[in-house]
Parts: C-alpha cells; structure tokens; sequence
C-alpha cells in the first residue's frame, strides 16, 4: 500500500515536472539563446561560453533606456489614475447600497471586455483631434479604459474581506467615518492595493496594439520598440532576444509576488 | 452609523417618499461621491470612441484622405464586409482560432486535476505554480517572437527537433495552410495555464466529504472524476471557457508578432484583418464596421458572461 502511494509521487513529480517544462520551453531557450555567440544562435548547440555582447547592443541600438522611461512613465501613471479613481469605487460599491448597483457593476465590467482592436481607431481618432497622439498621457488614458475596470473589481473582492464591524467598532470608539476609512480598512487591504497595481502594471506593460498606434517614436514603449528589430528583410534574431528577455524580466519577477491572487486577477475577482 | 437602506422589493424609492427632489442625492452622496468620478471618466473615454466608431463606420473615410469631403453611405461598409471574400476568409480563420480555446479548456481541466491530486503530497508545488503562470504574464507580442524563434525554418529548436526526428520539412509559419494550426499550438501555449489556475482554485475549493465517501466505495479514478469532479467543477470550468472566450478578440499582438497574418493571409483572424484595414489600407471606415460587428458579438457574449460572474460572486458573498 505504502509503496503504491509512493510509486504514484514519483509519477506525479515526473508529470507535473514534464508539463511545467514544456510550458517553460520557449521562455527557457530563447533566454538561454539569448547568451550566444553570433554563430550558434541557429543552432541547437548547448554548449558555448555565454556572452553578454547581444545585450550590450541591442541595449545601444534601439536607445533601450529611454523605451524603458516610457513604459515606466505609462504603466505607473495607468496604476496611479486606476488607484485613485476606482479605490472609493470599489469601497462605494461594497459599503453602500444604492440603485442600479448591480448593472453600474456589470457596466464597469464590460468595459473590461471590450477588445482594444474595436477601440484603436476611435481612440487615435480621438487623440489625433485633441492634439494628444504621441503622447504619453494619450496611452495612460486608453489604457486606463481596459484597466480601471479591473482595479474596481478586484479592489471590490479586497474590500468585502473587510468585515464592517471593524469600521463600526472604530466609529463606536469616537473615529468618523473617513477617519475608520484611513486608520481600519486602507491598512487592512495593503496586499489588495499593492496586487492590483502589480496586475494593473503588468497589462499596462504588456500592451502593444494600444501603444503601437498611439505613440511616436519618441514615446514607444518596450514591447512597440523591439518591432524595430523586425522588418522585411528579416529579424535581427542577436539583438531581439536579449531585448524581449529585458522586456519580459520585469514580469517573471512581479508574478512571483503575486502567486497568491493570479486568480482572483484573471477573473476580476470573481474566484478567490 | 447610518447607512443607506435601499431594500430590494420596498414599495416606493426613498427619492419619492422623501420631500424633496433633491433628497435622492442628499441620501445617497456618500456612494455618489465615492463612485461617479469612476463613472464619469469611463463614459467620457468610452461612449466617445464607441459612438464615434459606430458614426465612422457609416461613412467613406480614409486616413489619408483628412480632406476629402465625408459622406455617408448608409451600410455599404457592411454589405462590402459580407460579400468580401478576404472577410470570409479572416472569419473562417476566427473560427479555426477559436476551436482551439476546446483544447485549452481539456488540457487545462487535465492539468488542474492532475495538480490538485498531488497538491498535498508535493513539495515545492509553488514553485510549479510561479513557472506555469508564466505564459499568462509574458508579453503577449514577445510570447510571439519566441515562438517565432522555437518555429523559425532551418534554425528553431523545433525545426531541429523535427530534423532530429526525420520530419525536417514542416514549413511552420511558411506555409499558408499549415500557419493556423502554428498559431493554435501557440494559443493552447499561452492560454492553457489561464483556464487551468482558475478550474484550479474552483477544485481547491471544492468539499472534500464525497471523496472520501467515494474512497471508501473504492471508486476508480475516472469515475471519481467523471461523477463527482466534473460536475461539482462544471460552472467553474464554464466560467474559465467563457472568460476565455470573450478575451479571444484580444488576439492580436501574439499573432502580428509571429506571421503579420501571413503568409498569404494564412493567419489573418479578425483582429489582424481589422488592424491592416485601419493602418496599412487606411479604410478607416471599412474597419469601423468590423469593430461594430465584433463589438455586438462581444455585448451578446458579455451578457451572458455577467450572469455567470454575478452567479459566482453572489455564490462567494
């Protein structure tokens, strides 16, 4: 008996350990890839003396630096309008009953829904009138369109862990309402707050059509300015991995602080 | 403390009863304040470009042509979309996209059950869980150039593989009639992990009485499964599979960065169609129309997705 269980760990181990490498697979290689001289980098050769030489200068060609400043500048500015507007959202829709609350909710979520690819052209027509295309502020507000709805509702799921009695309990003890707000509750959602930037973060870095239509060359951001090392004549395959693995780095680390809610992200709070 | 009590079924809204018109507001400004900017802001930036989409896409405008005078012409956008034939091609390619999301939601399912009957004999299943989320956060356009790089004819690790095994002559991305299956393998790759986190969460959650009753029958696994996981698990699943769908319009940037809806127009879905129609032939009044088309599929879908989410969220408190 003891020895079937322990014969069906190991094959659990040897399952879960193959899925999870084929699903690393293409990450993995292209980040070893990524460290090859030149001449291997078409080849399925292992060995080979890691060069940090492709990085050096796909960094210098494409001004890696100042795409970087822009992604930054975007994705925490999306973050910033998406805490301050949907925070007392979110806390308005979990402490307060009003009319239409359901279908204002459902409302927020279907904005969440909507594809950017049916928006783009509106949105560079939109920002082509106003005199904003090209700037940074153009994508924060397109991409706070796709993101505040988000930032609701999980922000909503943090918020209703809160039990009221807390705030009550402080209001008994002299606090007003704002003050309970900012002494019981904040506090007691600092993980919720911190998850949703780093999900409002992450999709604000990865997007690509919306910045792809919407920035110029002096506004692109990492994912838009690695197109450069694509054109018709061919890909420039040394300098694009080590540019995507720099794009993507950022991520790999955040996901890991957020193992706990990917979930409760994915499905805007829904399933906890 | 006072709160506002709006009950469900009483007679008249407190805005009638109260004396005043203004009372409505009087009562309710701590969750108007708290709400309406949110409201507000999305209304300004969404009914503008969705209004103004459905406005261009009656009209004759192209992106290059800002001075030509503007006419509208009723639904030719529209009819010109169903009579095209490179539409009906980007559709039929949709659909083929689409077909995939059965395979991620089986592998996903598979994967999710799988975990779950181990998650409490292995060690280290955190770390399994930080690397399998990791197709879900990676770019979507960079996924594209490293699959491009895994496919790339005479150099990818796939190629090789292929070679390795005999098979060295499968044009993965350069044949038009093999390019969608590329792109679907690519899709189970990044979406699999999607459905499997969410069913994952739905079976951790699950009771855990009928197994055991089901143990003590000496139950096979597949019945186990079959008769108890799956429906127990089923709305969840649903859930994952409907999610799952409603994103799928989102499919662009994985693909653009893999093929440019090449070769041939071999992998040319919807999203990839509308895009060259707006910024490489700037008929911007042509893909107006399709961003109206796929937005009344994505509001019809998206109903149907609310009741579903409100029927969990109500589920959960």
């Amino acid at each position: 008996m003891e020895n079937v269980k322990k014969r069906s760990v190991i094959t659990g181990y040897i399952l879960i350990t193959t899925v999870t490498f084929l699903f690393l697979g293409p990450i993995l290689w292209a980040l070893i890839s990524s460290f090859k001289p030149k001449d291997l980098l078409y080849t399925p050769s292992l060995i080979f003396t890691p060069t940090i030489a492709n990085y050096q200068e796909a960094i210098s060609s494409i001004n890696f630096f100042s795409h970087l400043t822009n992604s930054l500048i975007i994705s925490v500015s999306t973050v910033l309008i998406c805490l301050i507007l949907g925070l007392p959202a979110a806390y308005g829709f979990v402490r307060f009953k009003f009319k239409m609350k359901n279908s204002l909710l459902f409302w927020i979520l279907s904005i969440q829904m909507l594809p950017p690819i049916a928006a783009v052209i509106a949105l560079y027509d939109l920002f082509l009138s106003t005199n904003l295309l090209g700037t940074h502020l153009a994508v924060v507000i397109a991409s706070s369109i796709f993101n505040l709805p988000l930032t609701v509702w999980m922000m909503r799921s943090f918020f209703q862990e809160v039990p009221l009695t807390l705030e009550e309990s402080a209001m008994i003890d002299g606090c007003t309402r704002i003050q309970a707000f900012f002494k019981i509750t904040l506090p007691l959602v600092g993980t919720g707050i911190a998850t949703t930037s780093i999900f409002v973060f992450l999709f604000s870095w990865n997007a690509y059509l919306i910045p792809l239509v919407l920035t110029n060359r002096t506004t692109q951001t990492l994912p838009v300015a690695i197109t450069g090392f694509v054109s018709d004549s061919g890909v420039m395959w040394d300098q694009l991995l080590p540019a995507s693995m720099l794009t993507v780095l950022p991520l790999v680390i955040l996901a890991i602080f957020i193992q706990k809610y990917i979930v409760r992200g994915i499905s805007f709070g829904a399933v906890k | 403390m006072k709160m506002i009590k709006i009950k469900a079924g009483e007679l008249a809204p407190p805005s009638i009863k109260s004396k005043t018109a203004n009372s409505f507001i009087r009562n309710n400004w701590r969750p108007i304040a708290l709400i309406s900017p949110t409201i507000i802001y999305l209304m300004l930036i969404t009914l503008f470009p969705i209004i103004n989409t459905v406005d261009l896409s009656f009209q004759n405008v192209y992106l290059t042509q800002q001075f030509k005078p503007i006419e509208y012409i009723g639904l030719k956008n529209y009819s010109e979309f169903l009579s095209s034939r490179e539409a009906h091609d980007a559709m039929i390619k949709t659909l083929i996209y689409l077909s995939g999301i059965i395979i991620q939601v089986i592998l996903g399912v598979a994967l999710a059950v799988l975990m779950n009957h181990y998650t409490s004999h292995i060690k280290g299943i955190g770390v399994y869980r930080v690397l399998l989320s990791l197709p879900i956060f990676v770019t979507p356009f960079v996924s594209g150039i490293l699959w491009r790089y895994m496919f790339g004819y005479e150099f990818g690790l796939i190629y090789h593989i292929g070679s390795f095994l005999g098979l060295e002559n499968i044009l993965w991305l350069q044949s038009s009639s093999l390019v969608m299956l590329t792109v679907v393998i690519v899709d189970i790759w990044q979406w699999t992990p999607f459905i499997f986190f969410i069913v994952y969460a739905g079976l951790q959650g699950l009771p855990k009485e009928p197994y055991e009753a089901a143990y003590v029958d000496g139950a096979s696994h597949w019945k186990t499964f079959r008769y108890l996981t799956l429906p127990m698990a089923l709305p969840i699943i649903t859930l994952a599979a409907m999610l799952r769908f409603i994103l799928s319009f989102q499919a662009f940037d994985t693909i653009w960065a893999m093929t440019q809806g090449g070769p041939a127009n071999g992998s040319q879905i919807l999203p990839v169609y509308l895009f060259k129609a707006a910024f490489s032939t700037f008929n911007t009044s042509y893909a107006s129309a399709i961003a109206v088309l796929i937005l009344v599929f994505i509001i019809i879908i998206g109903q149907s997705i609310g009741k579903l989410l409100s029927k969990e969220v109500n589920r959960q408190g």
